[in-house]
């Protein structure tokens, strides 16, 4: 399985950068690396953990939904046709996504230390895990944003849920006249191991249970994807 | 074997396939005839495992991906993907070592007479030679069960022709295929079995031989008016009316004899002709 997955993804990886729409994810992490720079010249790790984290994550979703709707597609017809298992044509697209969004992140960290700041090799080695783990969860959201796993528009769900949560505290208390909500601690108790996972002291150990927390997350993200995709009926257009 | 037994599968409310039973054996050449429409693609997709069955179930015996090569109806590419590097991920999904892939490679292009065009990328080809790729396609890692839906699509006649002839190849290597056409030219002279879908009905099915010999009679027309009570009375099976002779079932068999007895007795063959039911007879009564 691991070399099937393998080879559909530099696949997917190839046939994304065959268009120019392969040229998104770099420009994407150029802004990324601008608008954490601009009004700072100088960062410390904490800061580009956390920086680096949310933006290349924006990154990596991104990207999960250029390589799905890559994957959506006729041509595809002859590759999932030869899969035992329809499971490894998702698992594909996020390893895809995850090439790609290493690499985004090796050129972010490139530019950060050629101009602004140093890290020692083992600050680098704290911050790659919690990076790694938030990067495949906003592959596998990716992934359930996108059509191709998306069954009777379960996708717009995603959306839709995902618009609730990025309301902002103050507004959500707005809107339910200054009264605490049940939906307010509920966004804060969901998204806490993740904001964990990029702030939390780099050379704390507590940021363990959070990298779990958000690896279950991913793998329940995972699980939905396939579990709507398994039994979808494929109908792709050319 | 594959069995659909009572299969079912509606888009929206529109009913694609509608009750369908069919068996396909093992070693069968089986061509899927039908106007467009009539539900050809749908039951290939279910086959394939694309789209499911609302009702009904679908048996599909010891299915292998890596043991299946299939060409979708209007095959599509990656963009600006070479063709060896196409026919490459292909193999490759099958678990075909390297080295094995590349001569394999080299020989399905060859097959198909794409090898002078292994380095071009997809979007450089002719429709005639996408089809012809995406048979190379199926046709990597030698798989026992082909399955081609449309397979002359945008193949001039000689192409078309290559392909019959490949698919006559193929059935003497034992493998069964299955293929979907709206040309009865396709159908004759390939296949083992048939099976004819109208608007998602399978209004017939079977082995050519089984559905073939609706009518098979010698029909012999004399010129003038002899006598020709004795000829009639030689079998059974011959029937006179007028000056015309009719030889059905084994009296066909005697088709020498009661024309040595014309000649003998100096009667005037005017024609003489050996009817048989057309495989376009047959469809055209089946979409009636």
């Amino acid at each position: 399985m691991t070399r099937r997955v393998l080879s559909l993804s530099l696949a997917f990886v190839r046939n994304l950068y065959r268009t120019l729409l392969g040229m998104l994810p770099p420009v994407l992490t150029l802004l990324v690396y601008r608008l954490s720079f601009t009004y700072r010249n100088q960062g410390d790790p904490a800061y580009f953990t956390a920086m680096g984290g949310i933006g290349l994550a924006f990154v990596g979703v991104v990207t999960a939904l250029l390589i799905a709707d890559r994957a959506n597609r006729a041509a595809m017809y002859s590759f999932i046709a030869r899969l035992p298992r329809r499971a490894e044509f998702l698992f594909a697209v996020v390893v895809a996504t995850l090439f790609i969004t290493v690499a985004m992140a090796g050129l972010y960290t490139s530019l950060v230390l050629g101009f602004h700041m140093a890290l020692t090799p083992i600050e680098l080695l704290l911050i790659f895990p919690r990076w790694l783990s938030i990067f495949i969860l906003s592959a596998t959201l990716g992934l359930l944003m996108s059509r191709l796993a998306s069954r009777h528009n379960s996708h717009v769900i995603v959306f839709v849920v995902l618009g609730g949560m990025a309301l902002s505290r103050e507004q959500i208390r707005y809107l339910a006249n200054g009264q605490s909500s049940w939906f307010v601690d509920g966004v804060e108790f969901v998204v806490r191991p993740i904001t964990d996972a990029l702030t939390i002291n780099l050379q704390s150990s507590d940021v363990l249970p959070a990298l779990a927390v958000t690896w279950l997350y991913a793998t329940v993200l995972l699980a939905s994807a396939v579990w709507l995709f398994q039994r979808k009926d494929l109908l792709w257009m050319e | 074997m594959i069995a659909f037994r009572n299969v079912t599968k509606r888009y929206g409310a529109t009913p694609a396939l509608h009750q369908l039973t069919l068996t396909i054996s093992s070693g069968a050449i089986f061509g899927l005839l039908g106007p467009n429409g009539a539900g050809k693609s749908t039951l290939i997709n279910l086959l394939m495992g694309f789209i499911f069955p609302d009702d009904g179930t679908l048996e599909r015996g010891d299915w292998l991906p890596r043991r299946i090569g299939f060409v979708p109806e209007r095959p599509a590419f990656p963009s600006r993907c070479p063709a060896d590097e196409y026919l490459m991920i292909a193999g490759q999904l099958v678990g075909t070592n390297a080295a094995v892939l590349r001569n394999d490679i080299a020989a399905r292009l060859q097959q198909v007479g794409l090898h002078h065009a292994a380095r071009w990328r997809v979007n450089q080809f002719s429709k005639g030679m996408l089809q012809r790729l995406a048979i190379a396609q199926a046709l990597l890692s030698d798989p026992a069960f082909l399955i081609l839906d449309e397979p002359m699509n945008g193949l001039d006649p000689a192409g078309q022709k290559e392909i019959r002839d490949l698919i006559k190849s193929l059935r003497r290597e034992g493998k069964t295929v299955l293929f979907s056409t709206h040309r009865l030219e396709d159908i004759a002279g390939v296949c083992t079995h048939v099976g004819i879908l109208k608007r998602g009905r399978l209004v017939r099915a079977g082995s050519l031989d089984a559905l073939a010999p609706l009518r098979d009679q010698v029909v012999i027309t004399i010129a003038g008016a002899p006598t020709l009570q004795a000829i009639a009375a030689l079998h059974p099976d011959i029937t006179l009316d007028g000056n015309t002779l009719t030889l059905n079932g084994d009296a066909i068999a005697h088709k020498a004899a009661v024309l040595r007895a014309l000649l003998e007795m100096g009667a005037e063959i005017q024609s003489l002709s050996h009817q048989r039911t057309t495989l376009e007879e047959i469809y055209l009564e089946a979409m009636r």
